[in-house]
């Protein structure tokens, strides 16, 4: 059985998620907090 | 690419650390005996003759007992990886492309972080977050890594259109749809198959 090979939560692997998520905003890409 | 019966898809034979076949096995003297053997400095040589030989190995040609006898040879070749291969690949008209592209740069730009960091680069996502430590997010640094990432795929999509070639792209997260392996199949006028391998 195959595994998934995406991450479903960005943000838990950052160690300064409010930076990230600033920056997505920022860039109009807030939809990268997650892969699916 | 690999499960589909009729196709043998090469796991890293471009990685920068050796050939990374993905059929050796360790206690075989035979498939040592491959994989120990001169294949890296045939790379170095000649990547057509390299290409060539991975098409012996594939097909049975070479050692029938290692998976061979499959119609479809193929393999994968990363960003980064070998660029004099990667032009040839790129230029070479009977090679045909599956084009595997991450929409979410971020997610890979976090990927990439993880495996500088635990220099594990085969791990799967969920390996990832039980082995590396949070990421420490710079906006600088990640605007230089969108920036390359983009430009080594819309460079290479753009010099597939402009030759005139075929290719198919395909998302990391359908990887492992059936549609998306008989999509791939179908692309390489090979049978569907029923069930995911």
């Amino acid at each position: 059985m195959y595994r998934k090979q995406y991450d479903p939560d960005i943000l838990a692997g950052f160690a300064n998620p409010a930076e990230v998520t600033a920056w997505l905003r920022e860039h109009g890409q807030e939809h990268w907090v997650r892969e699916e | 690419m690999d499960g589909h019966p009729d196709a043998r898809c090469f796991l890293e034979p471009f990685h920068e650390s050796g050939a990374h076949l993905g059929i050796f096995r360790r206690d075989d003297p035979l498939t040592q005996k491959v994989h120990l053997g001169d294949i890296v400095k045939l790379r170095e040589a000649d990547t057509e003759a390299y290409l060539r030989f991975l098409e012996t190995v594939g097909d049975g040609r070479y050692i029938s007992t290692l998976g061979g006898g499959r119609n479809e040879i193929g393999f994968k070749i990363l960003r980064g990886q070998d660029p004099a291969a990667m032009d040839f690949v790129v230029a070479c008209r009977t090679i045909k492309k599956i084009v595997l592209r991450r929409e979410n740069v971020l997610a890979a730009y976090l990927s990439l972080e993880r495996a500088l960091q635990t220099m594990q680069w085969n791990l799967k996502v969920d390996e990832e977050q039980e082995f590396a430590a949070p990421v420490t997010f710079h906006a600088a640094e990640f605007a230089e890594f969108r920036q390359t990432y983009d430009e080594f795929y819309d460079g290479v999509i753009a010099r597939l259109e402009a030759t005139g070639q075929r290719y198919l792209p395909v998302k990391n997260t359908a990887l492992h749809d059936l549609a998306t392996l008989n999509a791939c199949a179908a692309f390489l006028d090979l049978p569907p198959v029923a069930v995911l391998p």
